[in-house]
């Protein structure tokens, strides 16, 4: 009560949120718009001049290659997104429910991936599933293949890279979720006669829904806008669209075409994800924030 | 001898059926005991109290008749089935939580019906188990609402409904009144009595607070530092108490320090002497406050000059810690229009030695 007032009276909101507004408005908003009006032009160059054009729009949509490769993609993000889900809610899980010292460095441990370059974590994969790699190398030693098998460009090694990549997103969000259930709604659960697979499907689940929405937003997100993982892991054989538009603004120079393709890319996964957060928020929690925990 | 008379003392148990039995139960953690040996039986609609300050061990020993803590030795049953090693989900018991523990994101009839559903109810019998809970604790109005909209005291109402839903056999309650305010405290104990009466269900009780349980209880089990201090009724526990811990902890007492004479007589380490009939040797007395009164004759008891020390009013009464004899002794008196005594004033007092115990020293 009186911390709110003091901090109603002191601070202005606006002006906090003005720094990062003003940031966001300089370096995202406008190179975003710049980018927008340049899948608006014609041809293949950005300095081809002026003039507004749907051309680069109806090409995307009347070649059916990148229609597939657009699905694709989205099919892609979303086994991401429940691999890393699959994965990540245990380890996040029982992260929340040790007590704060030991969670600690487990925590550090579980994004440690996060602090290292991305090339370093491609180029360490590549090494691993290479055809002499570690992988290929052990199943030859055991017997279990009696020459190399190709992992490297295939679209399961592409996953998976991109499940180690960005499970520690999904393993925080799952945590800071679940340290905010309670634990006395377990035992209560379990009083109820509830067994742990019932506490966990009644109780747990829909109580750590935002946790797992969020989790997995972000991982859908970078998952279908990833274009160094595809494209090094996957090669040129496994197409997603982050890699296409790669390479066409930075191969091609064909700016129209690649911004336009971006924001196919854009306005299609925010559509996506809204509509997933709409329908489970719905159905899960009703009513969205109406209770506190 | 000791095994023969314990085989008899169970067999004693097994023909009386009582619906929960702790036997000889202890929880260590470490080299910490937090319960030692505590042993009890509750019979069908008893309401057993367990009371105790903070860190006692009452509430480890409830949690271990919930199935959330496993004993490190001893025996807990329900209904003559061991349960020592079962988890909570198989164990017949309702829990009312302190902080409630109502699911908040079902309703009010949901959080009701949630064991009715594991114990596999058909719908139409839950339902109407639901709406008689919900008219047991007089909130059908709020069968759909959420558990943040309803107040501490409608929470706790329906914590209740939900435990008692599934007709356990124990009823168990973890400092059920602590969240709320005073007023509103009393209020829910004599309806939580009456419900508990009126369904006829063996109640543990867990509390700090010895008016709740002198007040709820049909037995209370005293506790200190992981040890039962005494079993007995709320009389026995006020009016006789085993040791100075018990007198100490249930109502307000002075404890005098002294010998008594082969005379049958007592004196304090100060030469506070009180005439009576009690057994030679080592001892502390026990002095309610109700025990001493102010007089100007020593018809009923020991007539003593005191000295006013302090003397706080409480309203309907004043308080009064006198100085008797070298002996600090509290007494209660009611002095109408605020006439009350200041320190230092002298005052004409009777103790009425025939109430009063004399506990042999070998307690600390």
């Amino acid at each position: 009560m009186k911390h709110s007032v003091l901090s109603r009276r002191i601070v202005n909101p606006a002006l906090l949120l003005a720094p990062m507004v003003l940031l966001l408005a300089g370096f995202l908003v406008v190179p975003v718009l710049g980018l927008l009006r340049s899948s608006f032009l014609p041809g293949s160059h950005l300095l081809e001049g002026g003039g507004f054009s749907l051309q680069q729009y109806i090409r995307f949509f009347s070649d059916s290659y990148y229609s597939s490769v657009l699905l694709e993609t989205f099919i892609d993000g979303f086994a991401v997104s429940l691999i890393c889900l699959l994965v990540g809610f245990p380890v996040g899980y029982s992260l929340a429910r040790l007590p704060p010292l030991e969670r600690r460095w487990r925590t550090i441990i579980a994004i440690m991936p996060l602090t290292l370059s991305l090339v370093v974590i491609v180029f360490g994969w590549l090494i691993v599933l290479g055809r002499n790699g570690v992988v290929n190398s052990l199943f030859i030693s055991l017997g279990i293949f009696s020459s190399p098998k190709q992992f490297l460009f295939t679209r399961p090694a592409v996953l998976l890279v991109l499940v180690q990549q960005f499970v520690p997103f999904m393993i925080l969000s799952v945590m800071s979720v679940v340290t905010q259930i309670h634990p006395v709604l377990e035992q209560a659960a379990a009083n109820l006669r509830a067994n742990r697979f019932t506490t966990f499907r009644r109780i747990i689940i829909p109580l750590a829904v935002p946790g797992i929405l969020v989790g997995f937003n972000l991982v859908f997100v970078l998952s279908i806008s990833a274009f160094v993982t595809p494209r090094l892991v996957g090669g040129a054989r496994i197409a997603m669209l982050g890699s296409l538009i790669y390479e066409r603004i930075m191969s091609e120079l064909n700016w129209p075409s690649g911004a336009a393709m971006a924001f196919v890319l854009f306005v299609s996964g925010f559509g996506f994800t809204a509509a997933i957060n709409a329908l489970i928020a719905s159905r899960l929690i009703a009513g969205g924030k109406r209770y506190a925990v | 001898m000791r095994a023969l008379s314990k085989e008899h003392e169970s067999a004693m148990h097994r023909a009386e059926d009582y619906v929960v039995e702790l036997r000889s139960v202890s929880k260590q953690y470490g080299e910490t005991v937090a319960v030692a040996n505590v042993s009890l039986s509750a019979r069908r609609g008893e309401l057993v109290c367990f009371l105790g300050p903070s860190g006692c061990g009452k509430t480890t020993t409830l949690r271990m008749v919930a199935g959330f803590v496993e004993p490190t030795s001893g025996m807990v049953s329900i209904n003559n089935i061991d349960m020592t090693h079962q988890p909570p989900y198989r164990r017949d018991t309702g829990m009312v939580f302190q902080s409630y523990a109502l699911f908040p994101h079902m309703t009010v009839a949901e959080n009701i019906a949630f064991g009715l559903e594991n114990l596999k109810w058909p719908r139409h019998k839950r339902e109407q188990r639901v709406e008689e809970m919900l008219r047991l604790v007089e909130l059908p109005h709020l069968a759909q609402r959420l558990p943040g909209q309803l107040s501490g005291g409608q929470q706790q109402r329906i914590a209740l409904a939900r435990a008692l839903a599934m007709r356990p056999a124990v009823l168990l309650l973890d400092e059920p009144f602590s969240n709320l305010d005073a007023q509103l405290r009393i209020r829910m104990r004599e309806e939580l009595r009456e419900v508990i009466r009126s369904v006829d269900v063996t109640t543990l009780f867990v509390t700090h607070d010895q008016e709740e349980a002198l007040t709820m209880s049909d037995r209370i089990v005293v506790m200190n530092a992981g040890q039962v201090e005494q079993l007995g009724t709320p009389g026995e526990i006020y009016e006789a108490p085993a040791t100075s811990f018990v007198a100490q902890f249930i109502g307000w007492c002075s404890l005098l320090r002294g010998t008594v004479g082969p005379d049958g007589a007592f004196t304090s380490t100060a030469g506070l002497r009180l005439v009576g009939n009690w057994s030679a040797g080592p001892g502390t007395a026990v002095i309610r406050p109700e025990q001493i009164k102010l007089s100007t004759d020593g018809a009923a008891g020991v007539y003593l000059q005191a000295r006013v020390l302090q003397s706080n009013y409480y309203g309907g009464a004043t308080r009064i810690v006198l100085d008797v004899n070298g002996e600090q002794l509290t007494m209660q008196e009611r002095f109408p229009f605020g006439r009350h005594p200041k320190p230092g004033d002298l005052l004409g007092v009777t103790i009425n030695t025939n109430e009063i115990r004399i506990l042999p020293t070998n307690d600390s």
